[in-house]
């Protein structure tokens, strides 16, 4: 399972902007768009997005990013491949692992998250990752062979099928 | 057949509002407190917000708004539909206090329907060196606004002034 | 046309008679709603509802027929009557097949081994009723001749008790699982109005098998009048609060979802205000 690339997306002063993207791969034009898909409207912190435009798939991850002086920010890590053909499970089990853990140590920031995308993404591609944050946190993970919420499906497909 | 339909005929009345003002206002804060009675910690709105909040013959549809620059330009869109606008507005950011009056006369001068109610509210009154709101008003010219409109001294920190402000609103569409 | 002596009728077979009606008026209640879903909805799983109970209700249909025609006929069971009495059971097979392929959509979470065999011994079974349904009415020759007057005799028990146990572990089966995994999910659910609707569900499913169970006890207690009266106005009372907590959980009115919806501050600022 290997993305062509991974995105940090957040809320500016404009609106929505891309934070990194490693590797820089996607084309500027199809990335101003990758932005505004990664959080569709009226998404909260938790959610989880997929959609495919010009030939990408994505999947995004929405979280909070907590600020001590500032009202929180809303951001979304991405993964973006060239193939429907992937596990999306995966890709949010990972991502919301990664933002809890990194919450849990007190690390959760914009720039947190910048240094360690291109680890993240190297650890896309091995099946597994440790990264080292500072001399004394250290998050390591094994991608799962599958997870999914088979609970909060059925309670989607039962409400979807009767009453919403 | 009029019997009947008088008999069944709904007597809750409908109106649609929007939240509308700069981002990092406070909007959702406002929409949060009215839903739960306390302060509550957000994030930047992504496109639209919306709670619906069921009175005694009032069931009024809040839309609130994402303030950023990008979102600004769906606004009009929800707000031609609407039957009332809440205009929020960061009374101690004195630095942004024309991108402000710029944005809300943009939102005012875009209505078409005179029957309009527009609600007002200086936000984050909690904290130190805000403006006044006779000041206010007076920067604003609100006084030539052609609309039925009301300013309210309101801090979604404490909840101060957030029930009154909202109940005059409620009140001007029950009539 | 001939009219029924009411006076004719027993005290018991009059009250059985009576709230078997209301409960079908309750059931047919419930059958028009999850036909109004249906079309609102248009989904399979609306479908597979509607058909379940609409099933469910005409097995009712047959039964209050089959009491009426008895009565109608001051006791005495004919060939017509008994073979009333026996689509029953091959109504019923196909009401809960359909309740339990709605419940694999989404709440049951069998494997297609078990669904597939669960499917096969549901249709053995209808197979073998049917068969020996074919078989009664070919012995009594009533499809080939003039009716022949017949009583309730050991070879009509013989068969109608297999039946019966069939028809309960059946039902059993089906609704106790759905409901209990109904119950699970609310447990889980986040959401108030989701997890109202699922606990809805989950009570609604076990009335129902409780109404249907007490409707086995009392078919086996007849000669016990007193009892059969008492069971039967469980049985009825369990009915119709089945049908009205079915409704409230397969549907999901706007006005009970509405009763669901927690208050907003605001709201109960207003009405308090208001009421002062």
């Amino acid at each position: 399972m290997k993305p062509l690339s991974l995105c940090l997306v957040n809320m500016g002063t404009r609106g929505l902007e891309l934070v990194k993207s490693f590797p820089d791969v996607i084309p500027s034009d199809s990335m101003n768009q990758l932005v505004y898909k990664t959080i569709p409207m009226g998404s909260n912190p938790g959610d989880f997005a997929s959609t495919t435009f010009n030939n990408l798939n994505l999947t995004s991850f929405i979280f909070r990013i907590p600020s001590a002086e500032n009202r929180d920010n809303l951001a979304s890590l991405v993964a973006v491949f060239n193939t429907s053909n992937y596990d999306a499970n995966s890709i949010k089990q990972v991502f919301s692992w990664v933002v809890a853990e990194l919450e849990k140590k007190d690390l959760l920031a914009t720039h947190t998250l910048e240094e360690i995308l291109p680890k993240l993404y190297k650890g896309f591609n091995k099946g597994q990752f440790k990264i080292e944050i500072t001399s004394t946190s250290t998050i390591k993970f094994d991608f799962p062979k599958q997870g999914n919420d088979k609970n909060g499906n059925a309670i989607d497909a039962l409400s979807d099928d009767l009453w919403d | 057949m009029s019997f009947l339909q008088r008999l069944f005929r709904t007597r809750t009345k409908h109106a649609d509002i929007t939240i509308c003002g700069l981002d990092d206002a406070g909007k959702t804060t406002i929409l949060r407190f009215l839903e739960t009675g306390e302060f509550v910690d957000t994030t930047p709105t992504m496109g639209v917000n919306r709670e619906t909040l069921h009175l005694p013959n009032l069931q009024v549809n809040v839309f609130d708004l994402a303030g950023q620059e990008d979102f600004r330009n769906m606004w009009h869109n929800i707000n031609e539909k609407s039957d009332g606008i809440v205009f929020v507005i960061d009374r101690s950011n004195v630095m942004r206090f024309d991108e402000a009056k710029e944005v809300f006369e943009q939102t005012i001068h875009a209505q078409l329907d005179q029957d309009l109610i527009i609600l007002i509210l200086l936000n984050k009154s909690d904290e130190p060196n805000v403006i006044e709101k006779s000041l206010f008003i007076e920067e604003f010219n609100l006084l030539d606004l052609p609309f039925k409109w009301a300013v309210f001294e309101t801090s979604a920190k404490t909840g101060d002034g957030i029930f009154n402000s909202f109940k005059w609103f409620v009140d001007e569409f029950i009539g | 046309m001939m009219m029924v002596d009411l006076s004719l009728i027993e005290p018991a077979s009059f009250f059985i008679i009576v709230s078997s009606v209301i409960n079908m008026a309750f059931s047919l209640a419930l059958v028009i709603t999850l036909l109004v879903n249906f079309f609102r909805k248009k989904t399979v799983g609306t479908f597979m509802l509607l058909s379940s109970y609409f099933l469910f209700s005409l097995t009712s249909a047959f039964s209050i027929a089959y009491r009426i025609s008895l009565i109608y006929n001051e006791g005495v069971m004919t060939d017509t009557i008994y073979q009333m009495g026996s689509l029953t059971p091959m109504i019923i097979l196909p009401a809960f097949a359909f309740l339990y392929f709605f419940g694999c959509r989404h709440i049951l979470k069998d494997n297609e081994i078990v669904k597939t065999y669960l499917f096969a011994i549901i249709m053995v079974i209808y197979g073998l009723i049917t068969a020996v349904i074919a078989y009664d009415n070919i012995y009594t020759n009533s499809l080939f001749s003039e009716p022949t007057y017949i009583t309730n005799d050991v070879f009509t028990i013989s068969y109608t008790w297999p039946i019966l146990v069939a028809q309960i572990v059946i039902s059993i089966f089906v609704t106790s699982r759905i409901g209990i995994r109904a119950l699970r999910l609310a447990r889980k659910s986040d959401q108030p109005i989701r997890k109202r609707g699922l606990q809805t569900i989950g009570i609604g499913v076990f009335l129902y098998l409780l109404a249907g169970l007490l409707s086995a006890f009392d078919s086996s207690i007849s000669n016990l009048p007193a009892l059969m009266i008492t069971v039967s106005a469980f049985r009825a009372l369990a009915y119709a609060t089945a049908y009205v907590t079915m409704y409230l959980g397969w549907v999901m009115p706007a006005w009970y979802r509405k009763m669901i919806r927690k208050k907003s501050w605001f709201e109960m600022q207003y009405q308090q205000l208001q009421k002062r």
